[in-house]
């Protein structure tokens, strides 16, 4: 890894005019030498897409701004740069004040693609899908280009003179200045902050995040002394229980939570222990799809079910007196006693989470029960020194935020990046209404730009110097990789630099984002002169510095305030609402992302749009079915979406997610579902909520789904189950040894080429296999581990040039994603079990497909891929309808017509653009793998080494799930993969011999799937 | 049936309602043509329709098939200029009306060929006088056909040369592997025999009528087109030689098209279409839908140009049978195939078969056996197979049930085939609609261009199964 950091090579600097000259018009298309090796001199490649940028930044920008700094263009090679060649920076990428390191790969300037920091423990190398999204956000045309006074366009140097001419004035006449900014965990924006504040008292700064609860922290803070919220590791755990705690969905830390599940779901036959995963929610959160026992509840009865345990829990832990009592009875309450029970046992070996949508009650009780088992402690699963700094000191300024603005004291509002205007609650939007001064610095001119009358364009994050820290106490840096491709974009700090310091110079002592935030290293770090600079290089290499010195937290409870956990508040309402962020687009920041609203939900498979989920027996009960479309009424507004049939939710539950519905901002977004925000009646975003009514519309609206509802032993099916597409062990089993997992695994699959116990599939070839002289390539996925977040789809998609469809296309079935998840139900409709299994091209050794097309365009590699030749594919679909896996894409029409600069830069370079009437479909990243060979050519090396080669969906992969590399060689991680005892191929059956494998999950407790092999076997 | 119940009566005009088994002798059966006409008047009858003015009902019958056409050619022209993404197809679904459509119009060809080469071979005499319009619908048929494997493709512009091994300096060839490929060979090399078959039987009448028409442009158009022909001994003897040869030639394509076509679906490997029964069954089922097609073409035909006492209630009678028998030979394909489903243990195919009753697609399942196999059992009863207004239905239902077969083949294997998590569902959008309807005015314009300009029957085999024309040897056959 390289840095862009060339701070102190003053010959890379480049002034406007100088760089003017270097794009001139005469310069020829290719370098005298292009084909020579490359020696750095000037002169511009047609690549250089930097120098152009700027170039064009030169034509238009007028004298005065930022004159004298500048990213290295290309055309001055940035060190280690050869054209054509990738580079890789560190970066970082922070949502919510949730950070994480990423690794961004740059080709030619020209940021392509976000990976996972493998240096990051926070993230552990996974990279969300928003991360993972967030290049599509870069290169978005939508974006705001040009600042804006009222209704025409400005220089960002006029727009910020307005600006601080109005906060001036608001100061001079003793009214208040608030700027809403979103969640953050930098220590530079603090710092920045801080100094703003101390110098102008009536400024503020208020974070503002629509879907963040402070009530965990408070209780942290008022029942244990502890500054902010704990963030767990689950990994310490092995019984694990979820109260509606979507550890790894909505969670904002679920890549943290996924791979520390999976650490603790290592499961071989020398060690057959793994943790357990119960999951107790009224709704089908993906943390309920990957329990290993999921409890449904009402959600009314959630605070007497936590009760419960925790009465349980404390008539044997005393260490506090407890005062609590359940009106829990039944199943419910045996199960609650069960899940005691199990808690106890693991004591401090366990771990107990709450959803963060749920009541003070329930919060408070969970943090009683962790209290009482003792993971509350340093090493344990609730490291008290873990704590999410973004909900440190209380940073809860919205309730004073509206006490200040319905007392009319603020006079102007600045938002950075927030849009209040979409996702707050009317009274806050009527408040912020009769502000007088509203400016916005946001990326797109969204609903809060709208209503403001100074808007500039914000800079991405891949623009723009920043850092974040994380609940590890690492410092994460957020270095850019591209100038603002808007010219006039400013980042945050940036922009507040230049606002405060024309208000007051002697303000700030950098002018810069980049130096303010070196400065904040500096001094928070405590690393001055050489030796800083020398750390500094190194931070800007790995993104990141380690926090090495573990604060240990003496954890001093409060005892009196266990006493009393409050009344039970109930929802008397006969039908309850439930509100939850989406898990791609989340509180609507990224609507206008189309990668994100077209990657399927991972639970309902559903893109463009929200539903409102309801259960089989509701909908019967509402008289309604899939798609007719209803309206929630709530005291604070209504909703219209269509119904959904969610297998596993709650009776009474009608439940949807934030995020959409978004009016204006983009293209992408528009008329997309609708906004469930409106269903808010505080500031209080999420959860549960009552309903007036639920009004059929008479209307109904199809929903773009990519998977129907069917489940691997529904009747549908018939003539047989399916369990051996997605095999599945139970604990139990494992436990018995390799002879009872071995059965288990060929239950149904007889070995190939052998004859088989069911003596009917013995599948035989007519021609000669292939051998595999150099590399074979293949791929194994543990199904045991993969979580089903779906960042590998988008990686997929980026790296891939794969096309957004729209949700017309997606409707007709033609979504393009190279990678899909199948997700299937098994066992009760009221409350299945599902298995999740990534599907994409298994590079079959007997390729169905490469029989069948007439013109030889899909082929077999001796490496064993299954090549697809674009340039030859004539569009017969014979090798789409051959595929017994149905993987393959065919590009229907020309899905890449929008032309919009600068959303061409969003191609990465080394794969073809398809065009229409083109079948296309997973590659294994050949791209990738051709780049390794020849790198380890270079080496002198005659074979790549295991490990080299990283596809694009194993980059961004929080629980490493997938493993590629080489089975000829057999000491390969994917090879000693495909030698577990897990291992299985899909429909091996049809000899098709593919290169992916699959490793089976193991449910700790009963598998629906099992039974079912059994029943099934017994029928043989 | 006793002989003493016909009414034998070949040489008067009464309408025989006899029977014309083969156990009866040649001479007890019902004759082929009615009326008793004299050579001469056949030729006339023929040739005369060539001849005469377009009257309205022909020019308002081809403007209506020809605005048809033209509205099939303008989607065509759509689809190639947008993409296919025009129709309804997605992912699973690869193929849907599209290659549903080819195989309906090559499987509505089989007729012509069956009826011009097998029966011609098995010396049927009674295919006279309905050969010509059957080969004529094959040739139709073929072209119609020809449009749906080309404009399937995704980039038809490169397919159209691209699917033909010729040498290259690049040494790119045709994947032979590919029963894509096979279709390329077998639908072209029985398109090209047919239309030198039809050609070939057409000489020597086109020369009758380019003795018989009068204006000198028809004359001259007829004149080009019989090659000179004379009549002669040496021209009949060459010509008899050529059409046997031809015959020949033409009769494996019969069963070679269709079950090339067959191969399509029976080399993959999805249940529903990896089946071995499928050759026999689509041929069968390509004679049967040919029969049904040439049966509504006959019935309006001898209609419109009062041919019925050429194309006789005999003939449809026959035509009726092999529909009745070609219909049972399907509906026991479609039995074994669920016998097989379940016999074989294959839990997919089993699925698959299952679903195709019950499934998504069960009405087309259903609306398929109905037409094929239970709508043909009415031709039982001869009074039946005798019934215009009852055949002309009959027809029109085979003609719905084979198209809704190869539909429901080729839908339901690939909406619901290995894994649940890819399936879908394919309806068609109104553009594949238009296409297919605009198939139908191409093949009908054809049709009738072709029922105008040239000799409809044919004249030469007619006159020559006249009993005029026959030795009147009362004891021996020949």
């Amino acid at each position: 890894m390289s840095t862009l950091f060339e701070n102190n090579r003053k010959k890379y600097w480049k002034s406007i005019d100088e760089l003017q000259s270097n794009v001139s018009a005469s310069t020829p298309e290719f370098p005298e030498n292009y084909d020579k090796p490359v020696e750095h001199k000037d002169g511009v490649s047609r690549r250089s897409f930097l120098a152009l940028l700027s170039a064009s930044m030169a034509v238009t920008a007028t004298a005065c701004r930022r004159p004298d700094h500048k990213l290295v263009p290309t055309t001055q090679a940035v060190e280690y740069q050869t054209p054509g060649m990738p580079l890789h920076y560190a970066t970082s990428f922070s949502f919510g004040g949730v950070a994480s390191s990423i690794v961004v790969k740059s080709l030619d300037g020209r940021p392509l693609r976000v990976m996972g920091n493998k240096l990051d423990d926070s993230s552990k190398g996974g990279a969300s899908t928003q991360a993972v999204a967030s290049i599509l956000g870069l290169y978005d045309p939508d974006r705001i280009r040009r600042s804006r006074v009222n209704k025409g366009d400005a220089s960002t140097q006029v727009a910020l003179y307005k600006i601080s001419e109005k906060v001036k004035a608001s100061i001079s006449a003793g009214k208040e200045v608030r700027l809403l900014i979103e969640k953050h965990s930098s220590p530079s924006i603090s710092r920045l902050v801080q100094l703003v504040e101390s110098k102008f008292p009536q400024v503020k700064f208020v974070q503002y995040d629509p879907n963040y609860s402070y009530t965990a922290s408070s209780l942290y803070s008022k029942l244990l002394g502890i500054d902010g919220e704990i963030v767990p590791d689950i990994s310490k755990a092995n019984y694990i229980v979820s109260i509606e705690a979507d550890l790894v969905g909505t969670d904002s830390h679920s890549n943290y939570h996924s791979a520390n599940l999976a650490t603790s779901r290592n499961v071989s036959l020398s060690k057959p222990t793994m943790s357990k995963l119960v999951a107790v929610e009224s709704t089908m959160s993906l943390t309920g799809i990957n329990s290993d026992e999921r409890v449904k509840i009402s959600p009314n009865q959630i605070d007497d079910f936590i009760a419960a345990i925790l009465k349980e829990i404390s008539s044997v832990k005393a260490t506090i007196p407890v005062n609590v009592s359940s009106s829990i009875s039944g199943e419910l309450a045996t199960k609650a006693k069960e899940i005691a029970k199990e808690l106890l046992k693991n004591g401090e070996n366990s771990a107990f989470t709450v959803g963060s949508h749920l009541s003070e009650s329930a919060q408070k009780m969970g943090i009683t029960i962790n209290y009482l088992l003792g993971t509350i402690a340093t090493g344990k699963s609730f490291d008290p020194s873990r704590v999410s700094p973004t909900s440190k000191n209380l940073n809860n300024r919205i309730q004073e935020l509206v006490a200040d603005l319905t007392a009319k004291k603020v006079e102007t509002i600045v938002f950075c990046n927030v849009n209040p205007e979409y996702c707050a609650s009317q009274n806050l939007k009527d408040l912020i209404a009769k502000v007088d001064n509203k400016f916005a610095l946001n990326i797109y001119e969204d609903e809060t730009a709208k209503i403001s009358t100074i808007s500039i364009p914000m800079a991405h994050s891949l623009e723009t110097w920043g850092d974040s820290a994380t609940f590890l106490g690492d410092l994460l840096i957020q270095q850019p990789l591209i100038a603002p491709l808007a010219e006039s974009s400013l980042g945050l700090i940036d922009f507040t630099l230049q606002l405060f310091s024309s208000i007051d110079s002697t303000l700030f002592t950098e002018t810069k984002s980049m130096d303010f935030v070196q400065k904040t290293w500096e001094q928070g770090l405590n690393l001055t002169g050489n030796p800083f600079k020398t750390k500094w290089e190194a931070i800007l290499k790995d993104g990141l510095f380690k926090n090495t010195q573990a604060a240990e937290i003496v954890v001093t409870p409060n005892t009196t305030e266990f006493s009393s956990f409050g009344t039970f508040s109930k929802i008397n309402s006969q039908y309850i609402g439930c509100v939850l962020p989406s898990l791609s687009i989340v509180d609507g920041s990224f609507a206008n992302n189309g990668w994100l609203q077209e990657v399927a939900d991972p639970v309902t498979k559903i893109t463009w749009g929200n539903v409102i989920s309801v259960s089989q027996k509701t909908a019967k009960a509402l008289d309604v079915t899939q798609n007719d479309v209803v309206r929630i009424e709530t005291t604070s507004g209504n909703i219209e979406a269509p119904i959904w049939i969610q297998p596993g939710l709650a009776d009474n539950v009608l439940s949807t997610t934030t995020g959409y519905g978004r009016i204006s901002g983009g293209i992408v977004m528009q008329n997309i579902g609708s906004n469930a925000y409106k269903l808010a009646t505080s500031e209080n975003k999420t959860g549960y909520f009552s309903i007036k009514n639920v009004v059929k519309t008479g209307r109904r609206e199809k929903i773009a789904s990519t998977q129907s509802h069917h489940s691997l032993d529904d009747p549908t099916f018939s003539g047989g189950r399916r369990n051996d597409i997605v095999k599945e062990l139970s604990l139990d089993i494992y436990k018995k040894g390799q002879k009872e997992v071995d059965a288990a695994m060929k239950m149904h699959a007889p070995e190939i080429g052998t004859k088989g116990k069911d003596k009917f599939l013995i599948p035989l070839n007519i021609v000669d296999n292939y051998e595999y002289k150099g590399h074979r390539w293949g791929m194994t996925i543990d199904l045991n581990t993969c979580t089903g977040c779906s960042a590998c789809v988008i990686a997929c998609q980026s790296e891939n040039n794969i096309p957004v469809v729209g949700k017309k296309e997606v409707l007709t079935g033609r979504e393009m994603a190279w990678i899909r998840l199948d997700r299937y139900y098994s066992g009760d409709p009221e409350n299945p079990q599902t298995s999740l299994q990534p599907m994409l091209c298994q590079h079959c050794e007997n390729a169905p497909c490469e029989n069948v097309c007439p013109v030889a365009a899909t082929t077999h590699s001796p490496e064993g891929l299954n090549e697809m030749t674009y340039n030859r594919c004539v569009g017969t679909r014979y090798c789409l309808n051959n595929c017994p896996y149905k993987v393959r894409r065919f590009n229907f029409l020309n899905y890449h017509t929008e032309k919009r600069s600068p959303l061409d830069f969003v191609f990465n370079p080394e794969v073809t653009v398809r065009m229409r009437g083109i079948m296309e479909k997973c590659t294994f990243c050949v791209q990738i793998i051709n780049a390794s060979k020849y790198h380890a050519k270079d080496q002198g090396l005659s074979r790549v080494p295991d490990g080299t080669i990283t596809t694009a969906c194993q980059s961004v992969c929080p629980t490493s799930a997938i493993v590629f590399g080489d089975l000829n060689d057999a000491k390969s991680q994917v090879s000693i993969a495909r030698q577990s005892e897990r291992s299985f191929l899909v429909l091996q059956e049809l000899n098709t011999r593919p290169s992916v494998s699959y490793l089976a999950r193991v449910r700790n407790g009963q598998s629906n799937a099992i039974d079912a092999q059994n029943h099934s076997a017994s029928k043989h | 049936m006793a002989i003493e119940e016909q009414k034998v009566v070949s040489h008067s005009r009464t309408v025989s309602l006899g029977d014309n088994t083969p156990a009866l002798p040649e001479e007890l059966r019902d004759p082929l043509v009615l009326g008793n006409p004299s050579i001469h008047d056949i030729s006339e009858k023929i040739a005369s329709i060539t001849d005469s003015p377009m009257n309205l009902k022909f020019l308002l019958a081809i403007g209506a098939t020809a605005s048809l056409a033209g509205w099939g050619v303008l989607t065509i022209v759509y689809t190639i200029a947008t993409g296919i993404g025009v129709w309804g197809l997605n992912n699973p679904v690869g193929w849907g009306w599209d290659i549903t459509n080819f195989v309906f119009w090559i499987g509505i060809g089989h007729a012509g060929t069956l009826i011009s080469a097998i029966l011609y071979l098995f010396r049927q005499k009674w295919r006279t006088a309905i050969n010509r319009a059957a080969e004529a619908m094959t040739i139709f048929a073929v072209i119609c056909a020809l449009i749906f494997p080309l404009l399937h493709t995704g980039r038809p512009w490169l397919a159209i040369y691209w699917l033909l091994p010729y040498p290259n300096q690049m040494q790119m060839w045709v994947n032979f592997r590919s029963p894509l490929l096979w279709d390329v060979f077998a639908v072209s090399t029985y398109g090209t025999v047919s239309a030198l078959f039809w050609f070939l039987g057409l000489i020597p009448d086109l020369a009758t009528v380019r003795n018989y028409v009068k204006g000198p442009v028809k004359k001259m158009a007829y004149w080009l087109t019989s090659l000179g022909w004379t009549g002669s001994n040496r021209a009949w003897h060459h010509y008899e030689v050529a059409y046997m040869i031809l015959a020949g030639i033409s009769t494996p394509l019969v069963l070679s098209v269709h079950t090339i076509v067959s191969f399509d679906f029976a080399v993959s490997v999805l249940p529903g279409w990896h089946t071995t029964i499928f050759p026999p069954y689509f041929v069968a089922g390509a004679v049967f839908s040919g029969f049904a097609m040439v049966m509504t073409l006959l019935i309006i035909t001898r209609e419109i140009l009062d041919l019925k006492d050429y194309i006789t209630l005999k003939h449809l009678d026959n035509m009726n049978k092999i529909i009745l028998t070609t219909g049972m030979m399907v509906g026991y394909a479609y039995t074994m195939e669920f016998f097989i489903a379940w016999y074989s243990g294959n839990p997919y195919e089993l699925s698959v078969f299952i679903n195709r009753a019950t499934g998504d697609y069960a009405w087309s399942y259903w609306a398929m056996f109905i037409c094929n196999v239970v709508s043909p059992q009415v031709y039982w009863f001869k009074n039946l197979r005798r019934n215009i207004p009852l055949m002309f239905i009959i027809s029109i239902f085979v003609n719905i049930g084979m198209w809704f077969e190869r539909f429901t083949i080729i839908s339901t294997s690939l909406h619901h085939d290995f894994l649940p998590g890819s399936w879908g569902y394919y309806s068609p959008t109104w553009v594949e609609v238009s296409i297919f309807a605009g198939t139908f005015g191409i093949f009908l314009t054809l049709f009738l261009l072709f029922a105008k300009f040239v000799p409809v029957i044919a004249i030469s085999e007619v006159k020559a199964i006249m009993p005029t024309a026959q030795p009147h040897h009362h004891n021996e056959h020949h």
